[in-house]
């Protein structure tokens, strides 16, 4: 009878012996590499607010688009992931197109932000931002692009100030929270938020890691660790793993009020899409969003599943509403070759075309 | 000295009786002793049984009757007849030795019948009667009105303290077989068995432990002791959640294994093995990978992970309680001061804004048009 794998087993022995030099080389490389840096493009902070820091990215060209680009990114992570590396940069690419852009980085809550709630991020850090460059570029309306969590802030915010805002991207946001198709959405109805909040204050980002991780286990845990031996020989894919990894695990914890209502209001309720959301006693109504809107999604997406972001369509009055998919996953977005190839050119393209003085 | 060579005077009696007794001890030695010899066998051969209330009574009989013979042959003095009846009193020895001994007799019975009231009950009527049986012989009139009453209130105490043991441990008891047997399935590998035992744990629990834990406490220290008894609560429950939600990795990973050696047969018969240690791992990682993820779909696993870490956050809120408790006690600010100041603080930050947005306001007002 013959063994399973017999005619194999040779080859197989030697492809160990391979995998186990290889993994001598990559302590050797890692030995041997020095921290890394992300978020590398020039810029300047302009305003800063509690934990909140506006910075503006050193433009590229001179002919700049003439309506700033202000860019929300989510709490969750940070925002260098927009600009990790040479290469796969979506700030660099769109600095090359001429936008000229202002990037929010919300900072890291600590114990004492614990009471910052939904409403203060969106009706206060985010409105002061707006206005901030607004003021500074003596102009009644800016562009807003919203990632993850923070394109729906975007969308709540224009939804409360349309008048402050020329044109809305939202890039993997979502806003319909009703899916079976995400984990995210599916685990949270299991969850006591409020006992949750209640009992940590804040919530832990190795919390939120951990739940991200679970969502793919062998690969996040286990298969991107032998590929990344498999490249052992090579210094610059080492370090542009560690860059990623470094982002994944910049993990800011989440202010407590916030992750509450987030949770409550958004996952369990879905209350915005139903049009019951209030922020600072005021009613979320997202038929006040009437400017043109760009909606980016990722189809192979697991945090932010395509019919969470494209169920925005729906709730807005917009006539001027593109959607623009990319076959990548969530992360895919930012740093696909395809995404780096044709993400930028898009957003850039149909903003310069919308922002005539 | 008589006719028969016994001595005449009260000395020479004394002396002869003395010698006479010496005589019956010295000869009645062997059998004094035998008993206690006897009894000695039951520990050193290990199988019979405890002589007890038989080694006493045989004891006592034996000397008894030694002294009865020794005393028969001394004519002056008490006399023999006295000194028996002195003798006899040690009587009452042999029963109380005799009741001790119908109640061990019935300590087997009363551990079997702990969880039954009635049957306890009955053990203790039994008990009661034996101990009037006994008053009543030593006394030699039967037990008063009050007495019966006392003995019977001090019963019915003991009978009840039994029944309160028996509300606390009897579930445990009566669960223990069932709880065993469904470990016994576990460990052969079914873990749908450890599911049912701890529903089963889980009902006992709330039955006995969960209700003296989440009881009320009384007196100084009422506050502090609830809030142990919480912790202790809430620790138990959560080891309890745990295994609930590990119970599906080890089932979806023992499918998905399955599943891995399926896939790997299939591709042989259509003679396609893989020919890379990479791609069989791939097709393992990716075979778990998918499995899981169906996994995490299920409302079942939700609701397990919910039920994880709600009992996981529940202990932390204990464990904090107590940690505030120790840092009050310490003068050490506790987690509680400081959301209080940062909630004070919070608020100044909105009244400090909006104040400023006033003063910004009015600033433009007040300035020149350009």
């Amino acid at each position: 009878m013959e063994l399973p794998f017999e005619k194999q087993t040779a080859a197989f022995f030697k492809e160990f012996e391979k995998y186990n030099r290889n993994l001598l080389q990559i302590t050797r490389t890692l030995l041997n590499t020095e921290d890394v840096e992300l978020a590398r493009s020039p810029k300047d902070l302009v305003f800063e607010e509690d934990t909140v820091k506006l910075f503006r990215l050193r433009p590229k060209r001179e002919d700049l688009c003439p309506v700033p680009l202000l860019i929300s990114y989510a709490l969750v992570n940070r925002e260098t992931m927009m600009d990790l590396e040479e290469g796969r940069s979506l700030i660099n690419n769109l600095l090359a197109l001429g936008l000229d852009i202002y990037i929010i980085t919300w900072g890291y809550p600590g114990r004492m932000d614990r009471f910052i709630t939904l409403d203060d991020y969106i009706d206060i850090y985010l409105d002061d931002c707006v206005d901030f460059v607004r003021s500074r570029m003596g102009l009644e309306k800016i562009n807003l692009l919203g990632v993850c969590q923070g394109g729906t802030f975007a969308g709540i915010y224009t939804a409360l100030y349309p008048d402050k805002i020329r044109n809305l991207v939202a890039m993997v946001a979502p806003f319909d929270f009703d899916t079976e198709d995400g984990l995210l959405n599916v685990w949270s109805r299991h969850m006591d938020v409020d006992l949750m909040v209640d009992t940590l204050g804040n919530i832990p980002g190795d919390f939120m890691n951990l739940g991200f991780l679970m969502m793919k286990p062998f690969q996040l845990m286990m298969d991107k660790y032998i590929g990344l031996v498999e490249s052992a020989d090579d210094p610059e894919i080492v370090r542009s793993f560690l860059r990623m990894e470094k982002w994944i695990f910049d993990s800011p914890d989440q202010a407590g009020e916030t992750f509450r209502k987030f949770l409550n209001e958004l996952y369990k309720k879905n209350s915005l899409i139903k049009g019951e959301l209030e922020i600072s006693g005021r009613r979320v109504d997202m038929k006040r969003i009437d400017m043109p809107v760009f909606n980016v999604f990722a189809e192979q997406d697991h945090l932010v599943p395509p019919a969470c972001s494209r169920a925005l369509k729906g709730i807005i009055a917009s006539t001027d509403y593109i959607e623009k998919s990319f076959p990548v996953g969530h992360i895919g977005m930012y740093v696909s070759s395809r995404s780096q190839r044709e993400l930028a050119p898009a957003i850039a393209g149909w903003l310069r075309e919308r922002s005539a003085v | 000295m008589d006719g028969q060579g016994k001595p005449t005077d009260v000395f020479s009696q004394w002396m002869e009786f003395q010698k006479s007794f010496y005589d019956q001890w010295l000869s009645a030695g062997s059998g004094m002793f035998k008993p206690w010899a006897d009894a000695m066998k039951t520990w050193q051969e290990g199988h019979a049984a405890y002589p007890g209330f038989d080694l006493f009574s045989k004891w006592s009989t034996m000397v008894q009757d030694t002294i009865k013979k020794a005393a028969g042959t001394a004519e002056g003095g008490v006399g023999p007849e006295v000194l028996f009846r002195i003798l006899r009193s040690s009587n009452v020895f042999v029963l109380f030795n005799q009741f001790w001994l119908e109640i061990l007799k019935d300590l087997p019975g009363l551990y079997q019948a702990k969880w039954d009231d009635a049957a306890s009950r009955k053990i203790y009527e039994r008990w009661a009667g034996l101990y009037k049986n006994v008053f009543e012989q030593m006394i030699g009139s039967p037990v008063s009105k009050t007495a019966e009453e006392i003995m019977a209130a001090w019963l019915n105490t003991l009978q009840m303290g039994q029944s309160s043991l028996a509300l606390m441990w009897g579930p445990w008891a009566q669960a223990m077989p069932e709880l065993q047997k469904q470990m016994e399935t576990f460990i052969k590998g079914d873990w749908s068995a450890l599911q049912e035992g701890r529903s089963l744990w889980q009902e006992v629990y709330d039955e006995t432990l969960g209700k003296v834990f989440r009881m009320p406490a009384l007196g100084l220290s009422k506050e502090h002791t609830e809030r142990l008894r919480r912790t202790f609560d809430a620790y138990l429950q959560f080891w309890n959640a745990v295994p609930g939600f590990y119970q599906f990795f080890y089932k979806t990973g023992t499918n998905a294994l399955q599943e891995f050696f399926d896939r790997l047969k299939g591709l042989k018969e259509e003679e396609m093995t893989p020919e890379r240690l990479r791609e069989v791992y791939k097709i393992w990682w990716t075979t778990n990978e998918n499995a899981l993820f169906d996994l995490f779909k299920k409302p079942e696993f939700g609701n397990a992970m919910g039920e994880m870490l709600n009992y996981g956050l529940t202990l932390k809120k204990r464990l904090d309680e107590l940690t505030t408790d120790w840092c009050n006690a310490l003068s050490i600010p506790s987690r509680e001061d400081f959301d209080e100041l940062a909630k004070a603080v919070h608020e100044l930050r909105r009244k400090v804004r909006r104040q400023q947005k006033i003063i910004e306001a009015l600033q433009r007002k007040t300035e020149p048009s350009a």
